[in-house]
């Protein structure tokens, strides 16, 4: 499927960081169907309408983070796409508890987003989270 | 507070434990040992420390085969009378195994071991009915009275930690440490602001400015701010059983002399204790070394022990600045008695005189007995129950001690609110006003390029703005931190109505205890399903009850403790616990929330 086809979900807690990035995603020529805030209209929408990939911020201010919300996305929909924003250049400076990432998932810096339809390639050929 | 020992009239029932007896086995073979070798029997060095060998060898095996014969027959608790008994299975059976090896080794001859019988009888006697039962009792208590202190040291900490919160010098570090991350924060926003003047140059094309702009933005130091500040909070100390004890064993030994000073003037122990202690110490060298004229007049040093401890009970009871420094010289005056009346004997009557090494009795056995009365007077019911009840203030060294942790938990939590607070709220926007220039550069679109420069010096020109937010009450503020989680995990909350519009500052503090041990919770344990309960407590405390249905539930001590455990205890002065219940967890901490 061609990444242009692809339905994506944003979830980013900072209103001027999202409407960027949504339009640096739509810049790059992908179907941004869904923008939110809230984890809960996150997992809404994709129990409903089934994006083929979300690209979540990881820290999405008090609350889960983008890694709570990833592995729970991937437990609904097993073949979901997943890139978690950060604003790091290395991710692992993040946090400790990087490594619970659910597998299959690709970082990507926000300063980078026209890198992003490389990453959604990378992810769409990996053979296990292909769709 | 049930007592270590109780009276006879109580009928008391004490459960049978042989750990201490070996030790004490052990120590008095050294002790007999010592006196045989050195005074006893000098020439006779190889042969006693045979004996000693095969006769302790002997005691072991014994009060091993005691004590499983007696669990064997279910004979797990007795009275004083049963320690008796046992104390008399143990010792005579020795007393005959001691006079067959003295013999076999040709240390008494066959005539003499009547004689030799008799004379060890009554200090066979003493060890039956006295040390014997001491030990087992002591064994019995040794968890309970380890747990009182363990508890002591608790309730020591939870005070201390509360006195350093609620104190000036605490208020006056918060402040310190909250200016000296704002500072730090504006100078490196201020470094990259200042930096961008030079892509801030309108004769350049805007892609050179892009360009020069992106390249700071990418190597700005505030990132590295960020991951600092991260680092630091995560550092994580080990817990193992053992350190926790040594940690506890040094808490104690600094607060020991204010837990005896109090408790000897609440309730000093009384005169005929020193009497009686001096008594069952000396005894054994009465039968070995002096006769019956020796010991008659010897015996008014007892008179003159008990006039003394008197005097220090006297002194004790009445208070006063000295009282403990009198008491102190006046019990190391009973433990140099022995050695007074040595010198007196030989100056008066040299041919009663006995000598004895000065280093026994002018050293070890005063010092000796000043620590025996020290013990004796902590282990008392008034010594445990001042401590429950919290009458013991702390030392300037445990509050020191204390004090550091606070503040490394403080200065640890300080460091984990700012890195994310760089990373959510200034870096996060870098980075997007970053994407922002790109699109107006490949839009060639010098309006909005602007635009996005001027959001850059905006959130560089005052980066700690939203740092500090007003407080929010109870209700708001436990919403703002739970709500998010809604569609992951069904979380319940109760908060008693009384307290839902509270707010103050130790509001925010209950926030962010919810979050860590809900996000713990969650990805830690796999928790599906969370109750949250805020409940009126003693006032000004609350209590905060979290149950989950964890799949892996929380240890019930920490193994390690990292930045979680540091925010739960800073926030509660260490009241918290972890219990679990079936498939559930739970977690209880309490907090003061109304006292400031």
């Amino acid at each position: 499927m061609a990444t242009t086809k692809l339905k994506i979900m944003l979830v980013e807690d900072d209103e001027f960081t999202r409407s960027t990035v949504k339009s640096a995603l739509q810049g790059q020529g992908l179907n941004v169907i869904y923008d939110t805030a809230l984890v809960k209209d996150g997992i809404e929408f994709a129990k409903q309408n089934r994006p083929d990939v979300a690209v979540l911020d990881y820290n999405l201010g008090k609350g889960p983070n983008g890694i709570d919300l990833a592995n729970q996305l991937r437990k609904m929909q097993p073949e979901i796409g997943i890139v978690l924003l950060t604003a790091f250049l290395n991710p692992s400076e993040l946090d400790t508890k990087i490594s619970q990432l659910p597998a299959g998932s690709r970082y990507l810096v926000k300063h980078s987003v026209s890198n992003i339809k490389v990453l959604v390639k990378e992810i769409l050929e990996s053979s296990k989270y292909s769709i | 507070m049930r007592t270590i020992f109780p009276s006879i009239k109580s009928k008391p029932v004490f459960k049978l434990d042989f750990s201490l007896a070996y030790a004490g086995i052990i120590f008095l073979g050294f002790s007999i040992a010592g006196t045989e070798l050195f005074q006893l029997y000098p020439d006779n060095k190889a042969e006693i420390i045979e004996i000693r060998l095969i006769h302790t060898f002997y005691l072991l095996i014994i009060v091993f085969l005691t004590q499983v014969s007696l669990r064997k027959i279910h004979i797990n608790n007795v009275g004083y009378a049963g320690l008796a008994l046992i104390g008399l299975w143990i010792a005579i059976p020795s007393l005959l195994v001691r006079v067959f090896l003295m013999e076999s080794f040709g240390l008494i001859s066959n005539s003499q071991v009547a004689s030799y019988f008799v004379e060890q009888l009554s200090i066979v006697l003493l060890q039956a009915f006295f040390w014997i039962p001491v030990v087992i009792i002591l064994g019995g208590q040794r968890s309970r009275i380890f747990e009182a202190f363990k508890d002591y040291e608790k309730r020591l900490v939870i005070t201390a930690r509360r006195n350093i919160r609620q104190s000036a010098e605490f208020n006056q570090l918060k402040k310190q440490v909250d200016q000296d991350y704002k500072d730090e924060l504006n100078m490196h926003a201020q470094l990259l602001l200042n930096s961008f003047t030079f892509g801030d140059n309108s004769n350049l094309s805007l892609g050179d400015r892009n360009e020069i702009i992106q390249r700071y933005l990418k190597t700005n130091t505030l990132r590295d701010l960020s991951s600092t500040l991260n680092q630091k909070s995560e550092t994580v100390s080990i817990n193992s059983k053992f350190e926790q004890d040594m940690h506890s064993l040094s808490l104690i030994s600094k607060q020991f002399n204010i837990l005896y000073n109090y408790v000897a003037r609440k309730t000093p122990i009384e005169a005929w204790v020193y009497t009686l202690l001096s008594f069952v110490l000396i005894y054994p060298n009465y039968v070995h070394f002096f006769t019956t004229k020796q010991i008659l007049l010897s015996l008014p040093a007892f008179l003159v022990i008990h006039l003394v401890a008197l005097q220090i009970n006297r002194v004790l009871r009445g208070g006063g600045k000295f009282a403990i420094l009198q008491t102190n010289l006046l019990t190391l005056l009973i433990g140099f008695i022995p050695f007074l009346e040595m010198l007196m004997f030989m100056l008066f009557l040299p041919n009663e005189a006995i000598e004895f090494p000065i280093v026994v009795i002018a050293i070890f056995y005063p010092l000796g007995f000043f620590v025996y009365i020290r013990f004796i007077q902590i282990i008392q019911p008034g010594a445990i129950g001042a401590i429950t009840n919290d009458e013991i203030y702390t030392s300037q060294s445990l509050n020191a001690a204390v004090s550091k942790i606070v503040k490394d938990e403080f200065k640890q939590s300080m460091s984990h609110q700012w890195a994310i607070y760089i990373h959510g709220n200034i870096l996060t926007r870098l980075a997007a006003t970053s994407l922002k220039l790109q699109q107006a550069v490949d839009k060639n679109n010098g309006e909005n390029f602007e635009a996005g420069l001027n959001i850059l010096k905006v959130i560089l020109d005052n980066p700690t703005k939203d740092f500090d937010q007003d407080p929010m009450n109870l209700k708001a503020e436990i919403a703002s931190r739970l709500d998010p989680w809604e569609g992951l995990i069904t979380i319940n909350v109760v908060i008693d109505p009384a307290l839902e519009m509270v707010t103050n500052d130790r509001v925010k503090d209950l926030g962010e205890v919810i979050e860590e041990i809900v996000s713990n919770s969650v990805r830690h344990g796999g928790s599906q399903n969370i109750l949250v309960k805020i409940t009126s407590f003693d006032h000004p405390d609350v209590q905060l009850m979290i149950e989950d249905d964890a799949v892996n539930p929380l240890p019930l001590v920490p193994a390690r403790i990292g930045l979680g455990t540091k925010i739960l205890n800073l926030v509660s002065d260490g009241r918290w616990s972890i219990s679990h219940l079936g498939a559930k967890t739970t977690v209880k901490l309490t907090m003061s929330l109304l006292d400031r």
